[in-house]
Formats: C-alpha cells, sequence, structure tokens
C-alpha cells in the first residue's frame, strides 16, 4: 500500500516511517507541507495520503480540497491525522471529505493496521 | 528497523530541542506582550504542535502543558493566565531538555 504522509514535524515523521515500514505492507513517501505534497501525490498516484492539519503554507484542509479538485487525485482518500478535538474542526474534515481521522497520540505499534482499515474502508 | 532503539533516538532528539523551543515560547510571549496580533496564533500553534507531538513520543507533562496553553490562548486573553500556561510549559521543556 502506498502511502504519502505530510507533515511539518520530523519527529512525527520519523516515527510514522518507523511505524509503517516496521508494519510491513506499506511504502512510504514524506513531504513537510501541502503544497509539495501535492506535486508528489499527483506523481506517484499512492493509495492513501495520511496528513496533519496543521501546517504552515498550505495546511491539511487546504490540500484536501486541492487533491479533490484535480481529476488526478480526486479518487485518492485522505486521512488526518491530528491532536485536534475541537468536535466542529473535526466534523469539518469528515464533511470536506476526508476519509477518516486518526488521533495524536497514536499508538505507533496500531497505527500500520489503523490506517490499513481506513484506506480499505473497513473502518 | 528497531522499534526499541529509534523511538528513543526520536526522543533523544526532542529532548535536545526542548530548550529552544521553551526559548522560542518565550519570544512569542514578548511579542504578545508587546501586542503583537500574529502572537497569540503563533503560541497557539506551536503549542499545538508540540502537544500532538509530545504525547505521541510520551514526554506526557510536555503534551498536558501545551494542551492547557492551547486551550488557554483560544479561551481567553486572560494575559496572566496565557503567562501561566506558557510558564509551566517552559518548565517542562527545560526539565526535560537537562534529564538523561
Amino acid at each position: 500500500m502506498k502511502i504519502v504522509y505530510v507533515d511539518d514535524d520530523e519527529d512525527l515523521r520519523d516515527i510514522v516511517e518507523l511505524a509503517l515500514l516496521s508494519h510491513g505492507g506499506f511504502e512510504l513517501q514524506c513531504s513537510t507541507d501541502g503544497a509539495s505534497a501535492l506535486a508528489l501525490v499527483e506523481q506517484w498516484q499512492p493509495d492513501a495520503v495520511l496528513s496533519d492539519v496543521h501546517m504552515a503554507g498550505m495546511d491539511g484542509m487546504a490540500l484536501l480540497a486541492e487533491l479533490q479538485s484535480n481529476p488526478a487525485t480526486a479518487r485518492i482518500p485522505l486521512i488526518f491525522l491530528t491532536a485536534t478535538t475541537d468536535r466542529q474542526k473535526r466534523a469539518g474534515m469528515l464533511a470536506l471529505g476526508a476519509r477518516g481521522i486518526i488521533d495524536k497520540p497514536f499508538d505507533p505499534r496500531r497505527l500500520g493496521e489503523h490506517l490499513a482499515e481506513m484506506v480499505s474502508g473497513a473502518s | 528497523m528497531n522499534f526499541e532503539q529509534r523511538p528513543e533516538e526520536i526522543r533523544k532528539r526532542f529532548r535536545a530541542r526542548a530548550s529552544s523551543e521553551a526559548m522560542q515560547f518565550e519570544g512569542d510571549w514578548k511579542h504578545y506582550l508587546d501586542g503583537s496580533p500574529a502572537a497569540a496564533a503563533a503560541i497557539r500553534e506551536r503549542a499545538h504542535a508540540i502537544a500532538g507531538t509530545a504525547a505521541t513520543l510520551q514526554f506526557d507533562a510536555i503534551a498536558e502543558a501545551a494542551k492547557n496553553l492551547e486551550d488557554a490562548i483560544g479561551q481567553t486573553a486572560d494575559a496572566e493566565r496565557i503567562r501561566a500556561c506558557i510558564a509551566v510549559l517552559m518548565a517542562c521543556l527545560r526539565a526535560v531538555s537537562t534529564s538523561e
């Protein structure tokens, strides 16, 4: 399963990379912001995008809107990885078309399983 | 790929930069007191980012202090409450920066 992970936090990028590659069954490429992720997603055509919400420049919500507006990327599901607990914001993410939300903090040992379930629509 | 060693490496990296994170909060707080309109947003964004990272890396006290600061600055303009939250977070960050 090909995943693009977008986060401006180096520590979290490393933890997610460790979690998914240790789990097995994932290929991962990372971006540090929404703008660079757009080009990567269009070119690499991942099975899903996992993205932080709060990022400098193009944030996760803007990234989702851009992906959906591009026919080359519109079918690719986006899942948010966020510490946001605000119910309205979380509802807004799903209303905009996010496939799901994974909460920070997360258990790195369960991230791969959780993500695979969401991408396949089982969760 | 060693699941036992790599997270500890990442935790060490977090500890190594914790002191500079505390100094950044100190700078943001000065800008806030100076009336900079962007300061509150900067503090909130920084607190939000640290809360998520610290919680995932199991720096629970930092995560809680950062979340309290994020909530406080989103809910109130009470400078004393915000100052208190920043002071707690800075103390937590400095504590881990000097720990083994």
